[in-house]
């Protein structure tokens, strides 16, 4: 598991999250992760495409980094999810919390909104 | 049919999950059927570690079999901790505040989306035994 952060200007960054977000690996990306998110004060924007698995404590992260990111007046947004990934965030009723679209420039555009 | 004895270590966990979804697609089952069931023995298996209270130290490993059949996954997991029926628990509810959002306890609502509960029941003394069925579809 890895993740990769692509500024997209003033306003969000991009995570690239690679490989699977569960319980033997969420610690490895857990600390940076929450760290980069708070230090940039900016909105996320996850890139899912390269992510394969997620379990709860997987969401428990992501859960974890959009608090950080709405106390600071942000937003995060998701896009390219897989199908398992998809399914696990729906069977949680998250897509409030967790908006999830297509691309990467419906993810943008959700950012604006 | 594959068994596998799985310690209560989350350092264990990646092995007996790659031997179940190995053995599955070897069986020839759909990947989303494979990562269902990889997923729901994560989240029971990692409930245990975590909150899973046995009375001897280590604690008895735990004793997963999966059989596929007729294009499904029965998983029958058994273990030494205190009694615990998964069966019970509200479904997921639409969350609008992240603030009120849970920062724990998602595993076993997202084990009962993902499968059927079809029996919990206590067998050997001591011993939980969960006995579930996936389907590769919703």
């Amino acid at each position: 598991m890895r993740f990769d952060v692509v500024d997209l200007g003033p306003s969000a960054l991009k995570f690239v999250l690679v490989g699977r977000l569960d319980a033997t690996t969420v610690g490895m990306v857990e600390t940076p992760f929450t760290a980069t998110v708070a230090a940039s004060g900016k909105s996320a924007v996850l890139d899912m495409t390269g992510l394969e698995f997620l379990s709860s404590l997987g969401i428990r992260l992501l859960l974890s980094a959009t608090r950080v990111v709405s106390r600071r007046g942000g937003k995060v947004v998701l896009f390219g999810a897989q199908p398992m990934v998809a399914e696990v965030l729906e069977a949680m009723a998250l897509g409030d919390l967790l908006p999830a679209v297509g691309t990467e420039a419906e993810a943008m555009a959700h950012l604006l909104a | 049919m594959l068994r596998v004895d799985v310690p209560i270590d989350l350092g264990a966990l990646a092995d007996a999950q790659d031997s179940i979804e190995t053995y599955l697609e070897t069986e020839g089952a759909p990947t989303t059927l494979a990562l269902r069931v990889r997923l729901v023995v994560e989240e029971l298996l990692v409930n245990l570690v975590m909150h899973g209270r046995f009375a001897a130290q280590p604690p008895p490993a735990a004793r997963v079999a999966v059989a596929f059949e007729a294009g499904r996954a029965r998983l029958t997991i058994e273990d030494a901790a205190a009694p615990f029926d998964p069966r019970g628990g509200k479904a997921p509810v639409a969350l609008r505040d992240i603030e009120a959002a849970p920062t724990g306890g998602l595993g076993l609502p997202l084990v009962r989306r993902m499968a059927e509960i079809l029996d919990y029941g206590r067998t050997e003394p001591g011993w939980n035994r969960t006995e579930l069925l996936i389907t590769g579809v919703s």
